[in-house]
């Protein structure tokens, strides 16, 4: 999911949890100062990161013994300190929930339309 | 026929367009529209950029129809 507004880790746990769930990794992105700049604005190709976050979360299912992902990035401008993205991946045991997140996280910064510029 | 481009990032500052209607001879595949955007603006090609038709991933050998959406980006940076 894209979105302009702030990310609630919160309310995204209370969405997905389930009673199998023994553990829910969280990787949450955030805007990191470099070199004097204010913040990051992000661009995305909605209708094709769409599609792409879709697929992400469908192969990795796939692949690991997971039980619910979710992703959301968010677009638009963001400052130093803000969150770019979350994912959470909730699974029965804790290492394929970590082996999981760390598979999403590499395929979507090398394949889902989305971009940042520094300000 | 006619097919929409859009152009994100640096694309985009580059044509200084974020989307324009193209006419092309029917038959045409993506990689002869994206020399045509090439020609026309020349800095695209100094940039490595990433194409895609219809929101997905394809083949430069891809045969273009009607009304078909391709976008021109650079590489992908988010997350």
């Amino acid at each position: 999911m894209i979105t302009k507004e702030d990310l609630s880790i919160d309310e995204l746990v209370r969405k997905m949890k389930k009673p199998e769930m023994g553990a829910i990794v969280t990787f949450l992105g955030v805007v990191r100062e470099d070199g004097g700049m204010e913040g990051i604005n992000v661009e995305v190709y909605e209708e094709m990161a769409v599609d792409e976050l879709e697929k992400l979360e469908h192969e990795a299912r796939e692949k690991f013994e997971v039980e619910a992902v979710e992703i959301v990035h968010r677009e638009g401008s963001l400052k130093v300190g803000e969150s770019i993205l979350v994912i959470l991946v909730g699974a029965k045991h804790r290492k394929e929930a970590f082996r999981a997140c760390e598979y999403l996280i590499d395929e979507l910064k090398e394949r889902v339309p989305i971009w940042k510029k520094v300000y | 026929m006619k097919v929409t481009v859009r152009f994100f990032a640096q694309s985009r500052e580059i044509v200084g367009e974020k989307q324009k209607e193209v006419e092309i001879e029917d038959g045409r595949m993506l990689h002869d529209i994206i020399s045509r955007l090439r020609n026309e603006y020349p800095d695209l090609k100094k940039e490595k950029i990433i194409v895609s038709l219809n929101h997905k991933y394809t083949h430069p050998e891809e045969i273009l129809k009607d009304n078909d959406e391709v976008a021109i980006f650079p590489p992908v940076s988010g997350g």
